[in-house]
């Protein structure tokens, strides 16, 4: 699985320490520490990069949810639902203020759109995206392929919720 | 009826309508009206959205021409039913954006999938018109060619036997 084809290493730089999120020989892991001098070239070719900009999806961070969160998303997916319910138009799907908003919750909402998504098949994809930094489902052609995706993906990550 | 139901639809019950199957997300409208219950049809990039090959990646009728020509459909004058041929009719707002497209049956009706709800068999185009979807706006049609097809070879077969 590779999710980024040209690791943009430069970008890492910040003025503090090194923030990046690697997949290293299958483990997650997340502020790299001492490895932060590797070099692409000496990374090696078991390493996957994530778009540094989405630092802030630590998976540690992610087992801390706050119970607001689930009841925020509960209300706002409830929302949106309502508000798109007759909705064809992707385009009008993402922008309904219910689903930015659930966006705007940050990473800790992900878990719960992902249960959602599993469970309802709703258009949580580029919520998703937004949220996590690249797109699990990219290249399904059918809503089922890219739900199956985003599950496999959650349960890899153990990012699944009851 | 739900009252987002008549809000949005407010001819529908008077013109008449059944649902014909039980909400998914699997598809949405414009794939209904293709004749593909697998794809979600919207000229937007990223998955799952689909849109046919060399269709512009642009939310207006001409995206939408193209779109259902990709499909054999070409605009046509009405939504009259005519004998070998298959129509759908694409809804736009007030801003000309495509909304929703819909089908027409072998009998004359015509049958909508409203977003990720249900699929529905309503009377009229004008049953789904109002907030929602806007007015029907451009008819296209193509020809049944499975029925076309199945009209010569029922000619052959009687001509046949005849001469036998």
């Amino acid at each position: 699985m590779t999710y980024q084809e040209e690791p943009i290493w430069d970008t890492y730089e910040e003025d503090g320490p090194v923030r990046c999120l690697v997949r290293l020989r299958g483990d997650w892991l997340n502020n790299v520490g001492d490895d932060y001098n590797r070099t692409p070239e000496s990374a090696g070719s078991d390493v996957w990069l994530i778009d540094p900009s989405f630092d802030s999806l630590d998976p540690s961070a992610l087992g801390t949810f706050r119970a607001d969160v689930r009841a925020d998303f509960d209300r706002l997916a409830k929302a949106w639902k309502t508000n798109t319910q007759f909705v064809s138009s992707s385009t009008e799907l993402i922008l309904d203020p219910s689903y930015q908003r659930i966006i705007g919750l940050g990473p800790e909402v992900v878990p719960y759109v992902l249960r959602d998504l599993i469970a309802t098949r709703s258009h949580w994809f580029w919520a998703l995206t937004c949220l996590v930094g690249f797109d699990v489902a990219q290249g399904s052609q059918t809503v089922q392929e890219a739900v199956d995706k985003w599950a496999v993906w959650a349960r890899d990550m153990g990012l699944l919720v009851d | 009826m739900d009252p987002g139901w008549s809000v949005n639809f407010p001819r529908l019950a008077s013109n008449g309508y059944q649902e014909t199957s039980s909400p998914t997300q699997s598809y949405n409208c414009i794939a209904w009206a293709m004749g593909d219950d697998t794809r979600w049809w919207w000229p937007r990039f990223g998955a799952p959205n689909y849109w046919p090959e060399g269709a512009p990646l642009t939310e207006t009728i001409r995206a939408f021409d193209v779109a259902f020509a990709t499909e054999g459909y070409q605009p046509c004058a009405d939504g009259r039913l005519q004998a070998g041929f298959q129509k759908v009719v694409l809804y736009v707002n007030e801003e000309l954006e495509p909304k929703h497209a819909a089908r027409q049956l072998d009998d004359g009706r015509w049958t909508s999938k409203l977003g990720p709800q249900v699929d529905i068999r309503h009377d009229t185009p004008a049953g789904v018109e109002g907030p929602a979807y806007g007015l029907a706006y451009r008819y296209y049609r193509r020809r049944n060619e499975i029925k076309w097809w199945r009209r010569a070879l029922t000619r052959f077969t009687r001509a046949r036997q005849w001469r036998q």
